[in-house]
């Protein structure tokens, strides 16, 4: 029924207005920043649902060196503990020398060797329920020297907190790009209606309800939205899809984002989720139209 | 159509009407008169309902107009054609949709108008021109497309603010001879004009504005 007469309006108005290029641009422009605001939201969701999950899905056993005790044999008698605990999949000891590995970063490489470094224990987790941890960190405090428990509780809760925050920055952009496009829209359809200020008084003159007169501007509104809407989306998308291929492999922060966007399992969500930024936009467009021309021909 | 007591101006500025008195019964064919700037062009937005009184009561087919809402004003104005002067086309429209515009605006399909607007444009002589663009034509031309708007959706009042005046003398009386043709169809029509050759060759009522208010000549 809408369609009909949206259909039975069109051409009423003139379509060549300076206003709506620059509408469109303006939310070509909108709907690029939308993508990139949503893409970052996605990556630090996805982000931090992976860093909880890594993080949920492992413990670990700190052993310190200490005078006059075989650190061999407590990591022997922490890993056994372990073992018998259930819901913990597996363990690894890591070796002195991948203990010295992880200070590289700050004493540079070899300086650690020979030093008496903490010893780790990385206890796998098989996702059945959470351990009970309490009785582990007992018995070991109870039976081997040196022996903490750290369950990443306070990691989690540091990438949950971390990643809300991110993700509820990203949301704040969004709402204001929205917010901005409305205004900016609401702007469009007055100049609109100012420079096809004859058009409307002959309408109304012919007896045209406020409701016919809005809905003749629906097909140039929604023309502008779709284009200019898939326009920024698939610009928003290479420029997404650029930044991850142009940072360093393996390391950087854009690369795993690209492959939060666009990986294997990603992809088609992401895909599905950019697709309502023209969507959005294109209803944006149309209805902030359509109410603002209501809002003004009911004056 | 009565008007009573009916004054008007412009915000703060002086009174445009005064205190004017007139009605026009079903059927009516009048001239309205006056110097150039005495109102008529006011008068005629007044009863198209584009300006609302400062006083006074104005009723329309037996209804007080001045509590309607923007929506039964739409409605009213289907009831009524009005022609002006600058013929006020649409100049990116053909012909035929400018015609048909009236329709549109009320929701008819186009296959239920299409006949009656190519009988109008075949009435006003302007058969097989439909798809022209109004810049096309000529003054008269544009005139006779204008008229056919007015009474595409069979209005019971017409209003033409000086309909003769970017036309011949020879198109003038055609012009006229289609408004009696309409009034004779059971149309009320008022035209303002200052054409005294016009109203010279009609024996009807002209309605004359001196001073802001309305004299019966």
């Amino acid at each position: 029924m809408m369609w009909t007469k949206v259909a039975d309006a069109a051409a009423i108005f003139p379509t060549k207005l300076a206003t709506f290029r620059a509408l469109g641009l303006t939310i070509a422009v909108m709907c690029y920043l939308a993508c990139l605001a949503l893409g970052g939201l996605l990556v630090a969701q996805r982000a931090t649902n992976a860093w909880i999950s890594s993080v949920a899905n492992e413990a670990t056993i700190l052993v310190r060196p200490l005078e006059g005790v075989d650190i061999e044999s407590e990591l022997t008698k922490a890993a056994n503990l372990a073992k018998a605990t259930q819901g913990i999949r597996s363990i690894t000891i890591l070796d002195a020398a991948s203990a010295a590995r992880f200070l590289e970063p700050w004493l540079g490489k070899g300086v650690a060797t020979g030093l008496p470094l903490p010893r780790l224990i990385s206890l796998q987790l098989d996702g059945k329920g959470s351990p009970d941890f309490a009785k582990l960190e007992t018995e070991l405090a109870a039976s081997v020297k040196g022996a903490n428990l750290d369950t990443h509780q306070q990691w989690q809760s540091e990438f949950a907190s971390l990643g809300r925050g991110l993700i509820l920055l990203a949301a704040v952009v969004l709402g204001l790009i929205g917010l901005a496009t409305s205004a900016l829209v609401s702007f469009a359809a007055r100049s609109v209606m100012e420079a096809n200020a004859s058009v409307v008084e002959v309408l109304q003159m012919v007896g045209a309800e406020p409701g016919f007169i809005a809905r003749a501007n629906d097909r140039q509104f929604l023309v502008i939205g779709i284009l200019a809407g898939g326009l920024g989306l698939v610009l928003g998308l290479v420029s997404l899809a650029l930044l991850g291929s142009l940072a360093p492999r393996g390391e950087a922060a854009f690369s795993s984002g690209a492959a939060f966007l666009f990986g294997g399992e990603y992809f088609l969500n992401t895909l599905g989720l950019m697709l309502f930024i023209p969507i959005m936009a294109t209803l944006l467009c149309v209805w902030t139209a359509r109410w603002t021309l209501l809002g003004a021909l009911a004056r | 159509m009565k008007l009573e007591n009916i004054s008007l101006r412009y915000g703060t500025g002086p009174e445009i009407l005064s205190n004017l008195n007139f009605s026009l019964a079903q059927g009516d064919l009048r001239f309205l008169t006056g110097k150039s700037g005495a109102g008529k062009s006011t008068l005629l937005r007044l009863l198209f309902l584009m300006l609302k009184p400062a006083s006074g009561k104005a009723q329309l087919f037996d209804q007080d107009v001045s509590t309607l809402s923007v929506k039964e004003v739409a409605l009213f104005r289907r009831r009524l054609g009005v022609v002006f002067q600058d013929f006020r086309l649409l100049p990116h429209l053909s012909i035929f949709d400018n015609v048909a515009l009236p329709l549109r605006a009320a929701g008819v399909k186009r296959e239920a108008y299409a006949g009656d607007v190519n009988d109008l444009l075949d009435w006003v002589g302007l058969k097989g021109r439909s798809g022209e663009l109004p810049p096309m034509l000529s003054g008269g031309e544009m005139q006779r497309v204008a008229i056919a708007r007015a009474v595409v959706s069979k209005p019971q009042l017409i209003l033409a603010d000086e309909p003769t005046g970017n036309v011949d003398s020879s198109m003038a009386r055609r012009l006229m001879h289609l408004f009696q043709e309409l009034n004779r169809l059971g149309a009320t029509v008022l035209i303002a004009t200052h054409d005294e050759q016009l109203m010279a060759g009609a024996r009807n009522q002209i309605l004359r504005l001196e001073d802001h208010t309305l004299v019966a000549k």
